[in-house]
């Protein structure tokens, strides 16, 4: 099942009253949504409450989402519309520069908010970013490979498996046991 | 003991493939199922989700461990209204509102019936003898007397006693409290 297939199967879900469908795309996209909210709303606490407030938006106009376009780029526009009425209404001056929604997709992730890092707000994403880089660097090559190519290039399994000329089952289980090795490092920190 | 944790593997390596769109719309239901249920793999679905942001170096500066918590949390349905926590402001609007009406369908009430109470008669729940501090013909100068506010009063305190906790009496007090307020510019 393609992305876009599987998203729509997870809306579709959710336009029948599956929250669970809906939770699992919040999960899915809230770090790319906060990230192109954090373009517009400079505070961190702020471009939190306004992802939120798109998600909640997304989730009550889901009856008129047809499937048209992607999820995800109904979703953009959203959060993009989210944050520019945040600002308006907060009377605050204009972004230094408007992110067209397919533009915002493909920008590095996190660029302003980064700017206004503070060592106590970034101390969590940093050790997570390096408990998982360790882990990653004690991975057997096949899995290290394997999870690389999926997170880092995109690749889909069948990519994979021809780049790694190995049946896609193979693929799935290494890509599987590189996340569960990954995750042992990563649960104590998190949930 | 074997199958338990086999099983476990199974739905680990299931949300594995969710996140990279490698399951069937069966499989699709069935885990969806599980993660609703089960919510160690909820919690499981959640950092597999962030191992791939940290790799792209994509998180949010500040991490927000419950954002989607938080979110499904606020389309959660209201008990009391049976919206989404978002609608707040209304349910609080319609509190007072239908404090307001009970209130005024009390004062009117009591303004109107009053003239009927026999004097003397006994009540069923308190024996108070309101009728007999009434200074005026019109139920409206019964009820605007600084005296009949103290009896008044004075009858709910006895009241209280009888009627069900913190239902009907507070919404009386109210109508009391209003009249004597305007009345005489203070409570």
């Amino acid at each position: 099942m393609g992305e876009n297939n599987h998203d729509k199967e997870l809306v579709k879900r959710a336009q029948k009253g599956d929250k669970t469908a809906f939770d699992a795309l919040v999960i899915k996209y809230q770090y790319k949504v906060i990230n192109l909210v954090g373009r517009f709303v400079h505070d961190e606490d702020e471009a939190q409450d306004v992802a939120q407030d798109a998600f909640i938006k997304a989730y009550k106009g889901l009856a008129k989402f047809r499937g048209d376009s992607a999820f995800y780029t109904w979703l953009y526009q959203i959060a993009v519309n989210s944050a520019k009425n945040y600002i308006v209404s907060k009377r605050r001056r204009t972004p230094a520069y408007t992110v067209d929604v397919e533009d915002a997709e493909h920008m590095e992730s996190a660029t302003f908010m980064k700017e206004q890092d503070t060592p106590e707000g970034n101390l969590l994403t940093r050790e997570i970013e390096s408990t998982v880089w360790q882990a990653i660097q004690e991975l057997h090559e096949d899995l290290r490979t394997a999870i690389t190519l999926r997170e880092i290039e995109g690749m889909s399994y069948d990519e994979i498996a021809s780049v790694m000329q190995c049946p896609v089952g193979t693929v799935r289980s290494r890509i599987f046991r590189a996340r569960a090795a990954i995750d042992k490092y990563l649960k104590p920190l998190l949930y | 003991m074997q199958s338990d944790r086999a099983m476990k593997e199974t739905d680990q390596e299931l949300v594995s493939r969710i996140l990279d769109e490698d399951v069937s719309e069966f499989e699709t239901r069935r885990i969806l199922k599980k993660i609703q249920q089960d919510p160690k793999l909820y919690s499981t679905y959640q950092r597999y989700n962030l191992i791939g942001y940290a790799m792209r170096k994509q998180l949010p500066t500040r991490l927000n461990p419950d954002f989607s918590k938080e979110v499904m949390h606020k389309l959660a349905p209201d008990p009391e209204t049976g919206s989404g926590r978002t609608s707040a402001g209304l349910r609080n609007f319609k509190i007072p509102l239908s404090m307001s009406a009970v209130a005024l369908a009390a004062a009117l009430s009591f303004m109107v019936l009053q003239d009927y109470i026999p004097l003397g008669s006994s009540s069923s729940v308190a024996p108070v003898k309101i009728a007999e501090n009434t200074s005026g013909d019109k139920a409206d100068d019964f009820a605007t007397s600084p005296k009949a506010a103290e009896d008044f009063n004075s009858y709910i305190v006895n009241h209280s006693e009888y009627a069900p906790p913190g239902v009907s009496m507070p919404r009386v007090r109210i109508v009391s409290y209003n009249r004597s307020y305007r009345e005489n510019g203070s409570q």
